[in-house]
Formats: structure tokens, C-alpha cells, sequence
């Protein structure tokens, strides 16, 4: 056993302070658009440097961005279309899992060497290609030009596949010898057991697709199928011009279910991503 | 409970041959272990049965019936894994309940919430509830039902994979090293439970075991596997004292028999030692001469072959006395000396061993037995009759 000498404990010091001034970096504009939202258009103005309003504006503020625009509308838009895009993603992602972690046939390899190469796609890249596919088969402007593009998801398929691997080949035996189809066995015994990693990817992919503001952008030409981040957008060239107090207001509306949602899955995301990092 | 035949089975990864034409017939209610080195197919050949692996050649016979079409769980067999296998995220009793639950309710209801309420199931929940507790209670694992795989130990954990391969009554049970996760002390007694569950069940079981003492202690009849054939079947008797190979004499049997080169007297017939007549007479493609640990008397004055006492181990019970004999400094004697012979106190010095001539085994270049059995002593040496 090592004693606890002094030089360890300063430098735990050192760490924790570069963690601090990380954490401070990355708050700090979070913490700004908090306390804009609450403030008076003069406040803001004023230009100084504070973190607490001098007057409480805070509800006219909420009270303008929910009025100003169908917020509400987006938000909901923002849900549908994330949970399409994760439970289609899930659908696609964890039997072609399966297939690449747990069955043996002709190829497997190559295919999951494709798969690794379709990581270094940019979606931007083939952004073009697909808007004028849509335009052919005219869904653009609609719930379905919004989910379709993302329900294979490259990353969800290795990130599954890595975890499967883990799982062992006598738990997938017993489950054949208990009766178990093989799609039983993935949503029965591997999409359970999976669970942590599922969660994980359906962090990443929630948080992507609710920000996402490129693709919405291209697609949508109605406000009616507007996501959140496009919502957010329209609300700054309103008529009224830059109001920031309101604008502020409606960010912090639309990150709050994502702030809930990571408060409410950081155990089991924190989980998921060191099991997969142990193999 | 049922016969199953394997005829002629075969079975290749690749370019490697893991099975080559094994047979074998398990009788009704036989416990018959399966046990060879790692990598002789042993494992692979219970795949086959279970239909996880398909032979690619040969013929699986359950009860009369061909099997080879039919999908695992067709075959009406239930398996024990090494890892136990239990699923993580369900209780004991729904591990216990997964296989019925497959046979006697659709896929509707087996659908959660829903599943409870359609006709016909509620009925057939009941009846699968009364069996998990029933082979629990058979298991002693009652009051572990609720909890899951994670919050069991290494022995609650096998329990719940028996009970799981018993809730279904199959046709025969199918074991693959189901002890070798255990500590020494658990495996010992889990041995006997095996055992013991066999007598009661009275149900056909195949088990796949690298270690001997699991194989002689449990089974009914062993089949040694060497490098994908089956080489010899027998009771753990048989086998024991009658290997038809020297792979099988070696494999069977701790410590391990004694192989002695042996040069054997054209004409007469009569093996020698080392120029020393051994007091067997063997067939002239003798090579080698196996004798087992206990069949190898040592004496501090006296013997058949000198020798140096280069180590010895003792166990309480017994000791293991190793010799080194002078006239073949390539062979090291191992014998089995009784209780309070005090040879730990005398490595380094030197001994004389002899053998008994009824058990001693002749094996030629191949490998394979050839007949040997105890000779008139020659005239001309009186060693062999001193400790004849």
C-alpha cells in the first residue's frame, strides 16, 4: 500500500482544477442562456456582465416564446420524429447485430468491413443524392423525409455488434435449445441483455436528431413538420427582430427534455459505454 | 428417457477433421460420459446430438426417430452448460419456466401483460408455475425463485440450469463440463448430486467431462475420445483396467500409469527390462509395458529393478513415490506407497520396485494392446519370484 503522500493529494488538486475550468467553459454558455432568458430586454442591452437579472422578466419571456410561435407544435414534431428515428434504428440496428456478432455465414466480414467504411460517410456528403431521391418519390416536406434518411444507423449496428460479442455463445445455445427463434433470440435475450448499450446509443441518436437543424432545413418547406433548432431559428427573424429574452427562452425550453432525459438514463449511458470499452 | 444412437457420425471445421465416423449407443437411462483431452471433439460431438452443429456425415438417432432434420429444440433434449447460461435479466423461476413457456403457449401468449389474459393460457401458466416449483423444490432452490442469475453463486446457479434442463422432462440430458466452473470442494459434492438426480430420474444422461475423476465417479459406461474417434467404451472398470490403447491407459488414472520400454525374448516371449525378466511373457510387437501406480510395489532393499527416489509427495492417505531407475535413466516409476511409509524422508536414496505381474498391460509401436500375461519364472532369475 501506498501512503497518501502530498504530492498526490496536490496533485488530485491540479486535476480537479483543470476538470473545473473545463466544466466552467462548457456550462458557462449554458448558464448564460439561463439568465438571459430571465432578463429585461434592457438588462440585456446593457451589455454588462451579469449573472443574475436586476429585474425579473423571466415569465414574459416563456410567456413570449411559447406565444410567439407553435413551440409546443415543434416540440412534438421533435418527438415523433426522434422516437421514429430510434425505434426504426433499433428495428435495423440489433438483428443485423445479431447476424454480425453471433451467426457464422459466407462473407460476414466483408460485410461488417462495409459497414465500418459507410462510418466514414458524411451524411452531408450524400445530403444532395437523397433530397433529389425524395423529390422523385415525393416525400419531401414531410414526417417521413425527416426519418427515413436515418433509420440505419452504421454506428448503432458496431456499437450493438461490439456488445453482442460479449455475450456469451452458450446463452444464445440455451436459447435455441429452449425453443427460441433466432428473431426471438435478439429481441427476447440480446436486446435485454443489451440493455445498457441500447441506452447509450438511444442518448446519442435522441440528442443528434432533436439538434439536428441541417437536414430539417433542406427538406421542410411547411412550419407544420418543424423540429425544435428550426423552430428556435424562425424565432430570431420574426418581425419583432432580435429579441434575445424570448429567443433564450425558447432554447432553454427545447433542451430541457434532453437535459431530463440524460439526468434520468446517465447510470445505465455511463454503464454502457465502459462495457463496450472493455472488449 | 430414451435410446440414442450415433452412427457413424463425422464432422469438419475447414480444413481440420474434428469427428471421424464416431459411433456410439447410449442405452435407456444410461449415464454415460463422454471424456477425452480438450479438442477431441467430445463437446463438438454433444452439439451434435443437441442439433446446435450439424454432422456432416452420419446419423442421430433419438428413440427410433432420425433427428438430423429436426431443429434443437424438436429433439426433445435439454442441455447443461459450462457457463450455466441463464438468462440475466429474468428471475429464477422464469429461467426455470423459458422452455415450457416455448412448448405450451403461443407466440400471443407469451406476450407480456396481453399474454396473461387470452383463453387458454392462464391455464397453462398455472401448469408451468406447479412444474418450476416442483423441480425447484426437487433442486432445493425454492426460496432462491426470485432472484435473478446475478445474485446466485456458482452452485445456486448450476442448480437453476439443471432445473431448467429438468422442468421439460426430455428425452435425455445433455451435460458439457457442467462442474468445471465450480471450486474443488462444491465439485465434489454437485458429483454426487449428479449422481444421484440420475438414480432418481432413472433418465438417459450423456456427459462431457475433461476430468477422469467426474467420468469414473458418475457414469455407468465411458467413452474416450482421442482426436475426433471414439477409442474405447467401457464401464469405468473396463476402461480402467483394460485400456485397448495406451492414449486411454494414459488418459484414465491418477496419477498416470508407468510406461516402461520393454525388449520382448524372440522364441520364449519373455519381457525384458532392461535385460531383467519381468515375469510377464508378451507378444513379440511389445514395445511397452504399462503397470499402474499401485500395482508397483518399493522396497528399500529388494526388488525387480534399483532405482534413485527422486521425489515424493505425501497425501495424508497414501504417498507417491517417484523412482528413477538406474538401468533406464529415461523412466520415472511411480508408485503408490501406503499410509506411514515415511519415503518423503528418503529422497535421494535408493530403491528397488517390482511389479505386479497380473496387472501388467503390453502395448506395441502403434499403441494399440497386445495380450500379455504372467510367465513361468525364468531359472536363470530369481528376482521375479521374490516379489512374484
Amino acid at each position: 500500500m501506498k501512503p497518501v503522500s502530498s504530492s498526490s493529494s496536490s496533485g488530485d488538486l491540479l486535476k480537479h482544477a483543470v476538470l473545473a475550468i473545463g466544466a466552467v467553459f462548457i456550462l458557462l454558455p449554458f448558464a448564460v442562456m439561463i439568465s438571459t432568458s430571465f432578463k429585461s430586454p434592457a438588462d440585456i442591452a446593457n451589455g454588462a456582465l451579469r449573472l443574475f437579472p436586476t429585474e425579473y422578466y423571466g415569465f414574459t419571456n416563456y410567456a413570449e416564446a411559447l406565444s410567439a410561435t407553435p413551440l409546443l407544435r415543434y416540440m412534438a414534431n421533435g418527438v415523433v420524429v426522434t422516437v421514429s428515428i430510434f425505434a426504426l434504428q433499433l428495428l435495423v440496428a440489433l438483428p443485423c447485430a445479431y447476424a454480425l456478432a453471433k451467426l457464422k455465414w459466407r462473407g460476414r466480414d466483408t460485410v461488417f468491413g462495409l459497414i465500418l467504411f459507410c462510418l466514414l460517410i458524411p451524411p452531408h456528403a450524400v445530403a444532395i443524392p437523397v433530397y433529389v431521391l425524395f423529390y422523385w418519390l415525393g416525400i419531401l416536406d414531410s414526417y417521413t423525409s425527416l426519418i427515413l434518411p436515418w433509420t440505419i444507423s452504421v454506428f448503432g449496428i458496431f456499437l450493438m455488434r461490439q456488445f453482442f460479442k460479449t455475450v456469451p455463445d452458450d446463452l444464445i445455445d440455451a436459447a435455441r435449445m429452449d425453443g427460441i427463434s433466432e428473431f426471438g433470440i435478439v429481441w427476447r435475450v440480446m436486446l435485454p441483455t443489451a440493455l445498457p448499450a441500447v441506452t447509450a446509443f438511444g442518448i446519442f441518436s435522441v440528442i443528434a436528431h432533436w439538434n439536428d437543424y441541417f437536414w430539417p432545413l433542406i427538406v421542410l418547406s411547411s412550419e407544420d413538420y418543424y423540429t425544435p433548432p428550426l423552430g428556435v431559428a424562425t424565432f430570431r427573424t420574426a418581425e419583432v427582430g432580435y429579441v434575445f429574452g424570448p429567443l433564450m427562452a425558447a432554447a432553454t425550453i427545447i433542451i430541457a427534455p434532453l437535459v431530463l432525459a440524460f439526468l434520468l438514463a446517465q447510470r445505465r449511458f455511463i454503464e454502457g459505454i465502459t462495457f463496450t470499452g472493455m472488449k | 428417457m430414451a435410446e440414442v444412437k450415433i452412427r457413424n457420425v463425422s464432422k469438419r471445421f475447414g480444413d481440420t477433421s474434428v469427428l471421424e465416423n464416431a459411433s456410439l449407443t447410449i442405452a435407456k437411462g444410461e449415464f454415460v460420459s463422454l471424456i477425452g483431452p480438450s479438442g477431441c471433439g467430445k463437446s463438438t460431438l454433444l452439439r451434435i446430438i443437441s442439433g446446435l452443429e450439424l454432422q456432416d456425415a452420419g446419423q442421430i438417432t433419438i428413440a427410433d426417430r432420425v433427428v438430423d432434420d429436426l431443429r434443437p429444440s424438436a429433439r426433445n433434449l435439454a442441455m447443461v452448460f459450462q457457463s450455466y447460461a441463464l438468462y440475466p435479466h429474468l428471475n429464477v423461476a422464469s429461467n426455470i419456466a423459458m422452455p415450457l413457456r416455448m412448448q405450451r403457449l403461443n407466440s400471443f401468449q407469451r406476450l407480456p401483460v396481453i399474454g396473461r389474459f387470452l383463453p387458454g393460457s392462464s391455464a397453462a401458466n398455472d401448469g408451468i408455475a406447479r412444474q418450476v416449483r416442483d423441480a425447484a423444490e426437487m433442486l432445493d432452490i425454492s426460496h432462491l425463485l426470485e432472484r435473478k442469475p446475478g445474485q446466485l453463486s456458482g452452485g445456486q446457479r448450476q442448480r437453476v440450469a439443471v432445473g431448467r434442463a429438468l422442468v421439460c422432462n426430455p428425452a435425455a440430458f445433455l451435460l458439457d463440463e457442467p462442474l468445471s466452473n465450480l471450486d474443488a470442494k462444491l465439485r465434489v459434492h454437485m458429483r454426487t448430486e449428479i449422481a444421484q438426480l440420475h438414480r432418481r430420474l432413472q433418465a438417459t444422461f450423456i456427459y462431457v467431462t475433461h476430468d477422469q475423476v467426474e467420468a469414473m465417479t458418475m457414469s455407468d459406461r465411458i467413452a474416450v475420445m482421442m482426436d475426433g474417434n471414439i477409442i474405447q467404451t467401457g464401464t469405468p472398470d473396463e476402461v480402467y483396467d483394460n485400456p485397448t490403447d495406451i492414449r486411454v491407459a494414459e488418459f484414465i488414472g491418477s496419477p498416470k500409469i508407468n510406461l516402461i520400454p520393454v525388449d520382448v525374448e524372440p522364441g520364449r516371449g519373455v519381457a525384458l527390462l532392461a535385460g531383467a525378466d519381468s515375469g510377464v511373457v508378451a507378444e513379440a510387437t511389445a514395445v511397452c509395458l504399462g503397470v499402474r501406480p499401485e500395482a508397483v510395489t518399493i522396497s528399500p532393499d529388494n526388488g525387480l529393478l534399483a532405482g534413485t527416489v527422486e521425489h515424493a509427495e505425501n497425501l495424508g492417505s497414501e504417498e507417491y513415490v517417484q523412482v528413477r531407475l538406474h538401468a533406464l535413466p529415461d523412466t520415472l516409476i511411480t508408485s503408490r506407497a501406503s499410509h506411514g511409509t515415511g519415503w518423503t524422508r528418503r529422497v535421494g536414496s535408493t530403491a528397488h520396485v517390482s511389479f505386479d505381474r497380473d496387472r501388467i498391460l503390453a502395448f506395441d509401436g502403434a499403441g494399440k494392446r497386445v495380450a500379455c500375461q504372467p510367465g513361468v519364472p525364468h531359472p536363470a532369475s530369481g528376482k521375479a519370484v521374490a516379489h512374484g
